[in-house]
């Protein structure tokens, strides 16, 4: 569930075209705190290109998410399934054409674990967290972050995973996931609403 | 409490008396006829194309897991076919390999790597998508309840409804005469496609597997 739940906070894409390294990081950072200070809710479209390299396939999905602050996260899929994930403070919520299944975040550290992951990835800060050694690089478009795992788990599963940021650093752009096996999960966000007035009876699944 | 036990007990009988009769294998039983043929894809259409990756909407029931997600099927070379589950949210839980008539767990997402349950779902994708059927004698027979079905040769049991035009319809598995795995398919005439696959496998591990194709 742990690897589970990371995959759905780290999205997508591909820059490899003219990214150095950041001179002075601490700049960054602060652009990056401010941001996360700043905003109060997420709204955005989000489109996720699975790569799987041994078929030379793609499997591309389409959906929308909502943040709240505090912890409030609705990921929805609505194609080629529906499929929804609601985070409600302590509770999870998992529907999908067939069943709804619900979690309990303060019966499961994992969950809890994951939940922070979660969060802290949408709002950009997971920078600060010490289960990933970062990098900092930048483009003309782009900041990119490049997150190296150090636990194990999260290791055998993930080689890296880049977060991309507009250079004017109003909120994560894209995501990018490689996996060991050179597998790799792109998500790119569009029709972004940043701080609207989101009613919190969206993240309740009945 | 024993007022209880007597209409549990009914209950109970009654639920055992219909799993023996639904299980019956006579329907494939007294053929009119039985000639021995080689099956190949003008017996009945296959179910998986051999040039390019067939995806499905995948939900999976086994043990306690309620798996969803998208299977894609691809034959890689003349010999290797791969079937791969990936969740909704991007993440592969198996990869299973076809090659030289072997099925095999290429990779698989740790907490499901489970020998009985890894070892059921190879047999039943194997089953599924009739990766062991083409190019393998069997009886082509027909009785009074079954217009036209094989016999697979190599298994005790192993029956596929099927006909040149509507493709194969079921394919029943049983075990000492009662059924271990029944998988039932949808055929579309105008596609010439298999647009849902259900499956109900029996038995020590129990799984219940439905496929909807993806339109591309």
């Amino acid at each position: 569930m742990y690897k589970t739940l990371i995959f759905i906070l780290f999205p997508i894409i591909s820059f490899s075209q003219g990214f150095k390294v950041v001179k002075d990081t601490t700049v960054l950072k602060q652009k990056i705190e401010s941001m996360s200070k700043a905003t109060t809710s997420i709204e955005s479209d989000f489109t996720q290109e699975k790569n799987l390299s041994m078929l030379s396939e793609k499997i591309i999905s389409k959906g929308h998410f909502v943040f709240k602050k505090e912890n409030l996260l609705r990921w929805e899929y609505n194609s080629p399934s529906k499929y929804l994930i609601v985070i409600n403070k302590d509770k999870v919520v998992i529907k999908d054409e067939k069943k709804t299944t619900k979690y309990d975040m303060n019966s499961n550290k994992v969950f809890k674990e994951i939940n922070d992951i979660m969060l802290s990835c949408v709002q950009g800060t997971i920078f600060k967290s010490n289960k990933f050694k970062t990098s900092y690089f930048e483009s003309d478009k782009f900041y990119k972050l490049e997150l190296i795992p150090q636990a194990k788990n999260m290791k055998d599963t993930f080689k890296k995973i880049n977060l991309y940021f507009d250079k004017t650093v109003t909120s994560v752009a894209k995501m990018e996931m490689i996996e060991s096996n050179e597998d790799l999960t792109l998500l790119d966000f569009t029709n972004k609403k940043l701080n609207a007035s989101i009613a919190e009876t969206i993240f309740i699944v009945k | 409490m024993h007022q209880l036990r007597k209409p549990y007990l009914l209950l109970s009988s009654f639920f055992l008396f219909s799993f023996f009769v639904s299980c019956r294998i006579s329907k494939f039983k007294h053929p009119k006829q039985c000639n021995r043929v080689l099956i190949t894809a003008k017996a009945f259409e296959p179910v998986l194309n051999k040039t390019k990756a067939t995806k499905y909407k995948a939900s999976i029931d086994v043990l306690k897991n309620h798996l969803t997600g998208i299977i894609i099927v691809k034959q890689t070379d003349s010999v290797s076919t791969h079937i791969i589950f990936v969740t909704e949210i991007g993440m592969k839980m198996f990869d299973f390999e076809w090659k030289n008539n072997e099925m095999k767990a290429a990779y698989v997402f740790e907490p499901l790597n489970k020998p009985t349950l890894i070892n059921a779902l190879l047999s039943n994708f194997k089953q599924m998508f009739l990766l062991d059927v083409f190019n393998e004698f069997a009886g082509q027979c027909s009785n009074k309840k079954v217009k036209s079905y094989y016999e697979l040769e190599g298994y005790k049991h192993r029956y596929l409804v099927a006909d040149s035009l509507k493709g194969i319809s079921s394919q029943n598995i049983f075990n000492k005469n009662r059924k271990s795995c029944v998988i039932n398919y949808n055929f579309a005439t105008e596609t010439h496609t298999y647009t849902q696959i259900k499956c109900t496998q029996f038995g020590l591990v129990k799984i219940r597997t439905e496929l909807n194709k993806i339109d591309e």
